[in-house]
């Protein structure tokens, strides 16, 4: 199979979260430990149960207008994660399709203790779950869009406004660009994030922010 | 507590082998699958598709059910339907939630009585269940009894105006039909019918609109898909969208500019704007000349009140010079609209959201945005002739009504009456009926001396007291011993607390052999398939509740066949014979039948229902009831008075659907608690940070406690909390006293307050949100 790009156009966002009940769904995740118990949980976080979270964060411009930015967090899927090379256990494979996935048969953080994954990566993405007792992270749904339905992952198919998409790599790299030149007279700052020619290459996820990486709280050149 | 539903088998794939696991290997299974590196599943049991009509909110998108070996495990949008989801095959999260409802532990089985004697939110019911047959019977006695020994009147439904609920009230004669709409879009609806001569239509062309000037609209913020997509296609073909609200809504943050306008003070732009239209003479001459009656009167009116920009300066603080930009830009541009849906700032917030309604549509009006392409469309939407009587004549024989004095006191409303169903069914009125209830039990007649007296019996089907403002002094009322409640609902409700029966309906999801129309965004007329899983458990529809009902009190002389009465109705409207399927015609056809027309002949507007026959800038029919016949600024009842003040706005999160799908495990893990959102510089006055607990005191005299969300995008004298947490039902173990409920703030309105903004509150709106709370400090 080719390599697939989730494109995640935030200025289509309307924050409703779809793609995280999406997700949870799809993965037959539970509710998050002590949520049910009506603590909010500000803020949002990946955690061991929690694949994607939709943040937001406010931002005021230099004109002083103020505007809400979300920003769906998950795997970068990096084209050379630094997850897998710090793998003690070789636990983490790339897939044909760009995904980066933690093999849970191989996956044993009582072996390597430390849980070396989630320190070298530079977004944070996996996380412990205390329940099977393994790192865990998005899959990019490889085990949805591999059985030849044509799907396409959790997130992408349940977001009522097409902000988020999926398909082949030059395809989706083309729309985002063309996305991208769209929004440029609207939103002087938007970019393509992650870059693409980052520590970690061409990632199989890809955003369309509308502001600077700072103002959702992103590391710039990461 | 992590809830897990572990009770569907699932398969895992090695090698593209289909084998069969047995239920006791399935937890195996999923063991080994997890070890293969995914926790997602393939599955090897049958799969079929099923279509329906989502029923979780209003927008009514037509979906397609996934089944596995009979169990739903996926709710997708249904492609064929163009207009809900834009044919892009999507759904809301909302309505993705129903499949969780459907299956949650805490669902109604099966019919409840209540034991214990005493009713309370911290009494427990001591629920036992019994027959469909008791529950008949024991409320068919409390009926028979109210009815034999003080009259039909005495019997009280908590009902919406539609078909089968009508026929039940009809049957008992009784005039008190209680509804939601004046705590929703009364005032819409009235509005619309004083100056169109219909009731308020949710059809908007948003997608070709080219200017967008909205009040409190936020249908995108909610994830109603019609009006989503409609918003997003419009604003991606280039429409300017202009945004007033408190706080910044998604809606306002995709807008091009966003004013953060004072609360209760938009009538006052709207009225500026309709000022320079006219004054400049940028008003649709034409249309205005062909279809508007009274244009003279309005341009008097504005000039003569003094209704510049300048005066509604000094009332909402927006710079004249915005509104007479923006009344410019509007109605210069191509196809400007002003949309509006239900409790935006037009439903019943404030005293004088009627007469803002009122400004609105005639702002619309002004620029030719009824029945435009890119507008407002006047509804086409009942495609199911023929009606009850073509089909039923000899079942529809009703008894007299028992008089038309109503135990809320809508009968001292008549405008409200003649605007909806002419007097033959209600659409209130919730704000007043822990008044009225509580004015029978004292014996105190109505302020125009007509005696009020004590229901016995309340019915309430798909309610809750949630949904009232101010609801403790309506849990109080219920709680009195002379009223038996019956409670019919899908999952436990607060109301449902307090019931003395509770019977369990089913949820849309399991409706079949039916089909669904719908009045949202109806461009054309439409039918879809229900062709759902079937009653689960001991459930039943309502139609059969009624039947069973009726039958115990009048054997067989209310008693209809909805089944095939609705199969006989979707063979008329597709144009089938007697002995023809429509369900399988539906199901070979997309599960969707429509006539599509497009674009519309704007016909309608050549025969509207007023007296002129046109669209009434001054409305003849308000003056004849002595109302103001066009809208005059009234302030909001109540204003800011200490620095420890707040007004109040609330909100709907786009994953809640009011209380439908409050105890679904995965929603409530996104925001398990509602937030009050406050600006930053009140936030410093009481050294609240996001994640604190505050004390708020409402109005009403209650003290609760909410956490805190500091946000920039919101006017520092105004806080703004979600709708749809608090619940106090100890059945829904998800929902159960999580967040507080935002109708706790809020003040119920009375009869006599309601009859003193009647002069110019025609629609008697509830003025949910016409109060200010009170910040007392730091939890």
């Amino acid at each position: 199979m080719a390599r697939k790009v989730l494109l995640i156009d935030s200025s289509l966002c309307i924050s409703c979260r779809a793609c995280q009940v999406a997700c949870k769904v799809w993965n037959d995740l539970p509710a998050e430990p002590g949520m049910q118990e009506g603590r909010c949980d500000l803020p949002p976080r990946l955690t061991g149960t929690r694949y994607t979270v939709v943040k937001d964060y406010e931002h005021q411009n230099g004109s002083g207008k103020i505007s809400l930015l979300f920003f769906k967090d998950q795997c970068r899927h990096c084209q050379y994660p630094i997850c897998a090379k710090v793998c003690p256990l070789k636990a983490i494979e790339i897939k044909p399709t760009g995904a980066v996935v933690i093999m849970g048969n191989k996956c044993n953080p009582s072996r390597c203790r430390t849980r070396p994954c989630e320190r070298a990566c530079i977004y944070q993405v996996p996380k412990f779950n205390q329940e099977l007792g393994k790192m865990r992270k998005c899959t990019l749904c490889f085990n949805r869009i591999s059985d030849g339905s044509g799907r396409a992952t959790a997130c992408a198919d349940a977001c009522p406004t097409g902000a988020i998409s999926f398909g082949d790599y030059s395809v989706m790299v083309q729309k985002a660009y063309e996305r991208l030149n769209d929004l440029l007279p609207k939103y002087p700052n938007a970019r393509l994030y992650p870059g693409q020619n980052g520590p970690c290459g061409n990632t199989s996820v890809l955003w369309i922010l509308t502001e600077s990486l700072s103002a959702y709280s992103l590391l710039i050149g990461r | 507590m992590a809830i897990r539903r572990r009770d569907f088998l699932k398969w895992a794939g090695i090698g593209g082998l289909s084998i069969t696991v047995s239920p006791l290997l399935s937890h195996t299974m999923k063991a080994f699958n997890i070890l293969q590196g995914g926790e997602a599943y393939a599955y090897y049991l049958p799969t079929e598709f099923k279509y329906s009509m989502c029923g979780t909110c209003d927008n009514n998108c037509g979906v397609i059910l996934k089944l596995v070996d009979g169990v739903v495990k996926e709710i997708s949008g249904n492609p064929a339907d163009e207009l809900s989801s834009g044919g892009q095959g999507k759904i809301c999260v909302k309505g993705q939630s129903a499949m969780r409802n459907l299956y949650d532990p805490d669902l109604l089985k099966k019919p409840l009585k209540r034991t214990n004697l005493n009713k309370g939110k911290d009494e427990d019911p001591g629920w036992v269940a019994i027959s469909w047959d008791e529950a008949f019977t024991l409320i068919a006695e409390r009926i028979r009894n109210a009815i034999d020994t003080v009259g039909p009147r005495f019997v009280l439904g908590l009902l919406r105006p539609t078909e089968v609920p009508m026929h039940f009230v009809d049957a008992i004669g009784t005039p008190n039909q209680v509804c939601h709409v004046d705590t929703c879009y009364i005032t819409h609806d009235v509005a619309w019918w004083a100056t169109l001569g219909v009731n308020k239509s949710r059809t908007l062309e948003l997608e070709e609109a080219t200017y967008l000037l909205c009040f409190g609209y936020d249908m995108p913020g909610k994830s109603k898909m019609a009006q989503l997509n409609g918003f997003l296609a419009a604003r991606g073909k280039g429409a300017k969208i202009v945004v007033f609200d408190p706080r910044l809504s998604v809606t306002a943050n995709m807008a091009d500019e966003w004013f953060a306008i004072k609360p209760g003070t938009d009538l006052a732009v709207v009225l500026a704007m309709i000022q320079v239209i006219i004054n400049e003479n940028l008003y649709n001459a034409a249309y205005v000349s062909s279809y508007c009656y009274g244009f003279d009167e309005l341009a008097a009116h504005v000039n003569s009140q003094g209704y510049t920009p300048e005066w509604a300066e000094s009332i909402c603080g927006i710079p004249a010079d915005d509104i007479r930009r923006i009344a410019r830009e509007f109605a210069a541009s191509e196809r400007p609209l002003s949309p509006a849906y239900k409790r935006d700032v037009g439903g019943p917030l404030y005293a004088n959201s009627f007469s803002f309604c009122q400004a609105q549509i005639i702002l619309n009006a002004l620029v030719g945005a009824f029945e435009r392409v890119g507008g407002f469309w006047i509804p086409r939407m009942p495609a199911t002739p023929p009606s009850l009587a073509a089909f039923a004549p000899s079942k529809v024989n009703y008894p007299p009504k028992d008089g038309n004095i109503r135990v809320d006191g809508q009968h001292l409303f008549p405008s409200v009456t003649k605007a909806i169903g002419g007097g033959k069914k209600s659409k209130g009125n919730f704000s007043h009926l822990a008044d009225g209830l509580r004015r029978a039990r004292l014996g105190e007649p109505f302020p125009d001396g007509t005696p009020s007296y004590p229901v016995k019996v309340i019915i309430s089907h798909s309610y809750d007291s949630h949904s009232f403002p101010n609801p403790d002094t309506l849990v109080a009322e219920l709680c009195n011993p002379d009223i038996f409640l019956v409670v019919i609902d899908t999952i436990p409700s607060n109301i449902g607390w307090l019931a003395d029966v509770v019977l369990p309906e089913t949820w849309w999801v399991e409706i079949k052999n039916n089909f669904g129309t719908t009045d949202q965004h109806s461009l054309w007329n439409r039918m879809y398939l229900r062709d759902g899983v079937g009653a689960l458990w001991d459930r039943k529809g309502f139609s059969a509740m009624v039947n069973g009902i009726l039958n115990k009190l009048w054997p067989g002389q209310f008693d209809i066949d909805w089944g095939t009465l609705n199969l006989q109705r979707m063979r008329n409207v597709i144009g089938l014979g007697p002995t023809e399927d429509p369900v399988a015609w539906l199901r070979a056809h997309n599960g969707i039948w429509e006539n599509k027309v497009y674009p519309p002949i704007p016909q309608n507007l050549a025969n509207l229902g007023t007296p002129s026959k046109k669209i009434e800038l001054y409305s003849q029919r308000l003056a004849q009831d002595g109302h103001e016949p066009m809208p005059v600024w009234h302030p909001k009842l109540t204003e800011r008075s200490a620095a420890d003040e707040f007004y109040v706005v609330t909100n709907h999160t786009p994953y809640h659907r009011m209380n439908k799908n409050r105890n679904d495990y995965l929603i409530m893990d996104l925001q398990p608690e509602n937030l009050l959102y406050i600006h930053p510089d009140a936030a410093a006055m009481f050294g609240l940070k996001t994640g604190d607990y505050a004390w708020i005191s409402s109005p009403t005299g209650k003290t609760l406690k909410i956490r805190v969300k500091v946000i920039k995008g919101i006017r520092p004298d105004t806080v703004m909390t979600e709708h749809g947490y608090g619940h106090f039902n100890r059945n829904l173990r998800v929902a159960f006293n999580k967040g507080i409920n935002d109708g706790d703030l809020l003040p119920e309105s009375t009869v006599s307050e309601s009859l003193r903004r009647y002069p110019y509150n025609a629609a008697m709106g509830s003025a949910i949100l016409d109060t200010v709370i009170r910040i007392l400090g730091k939890a």
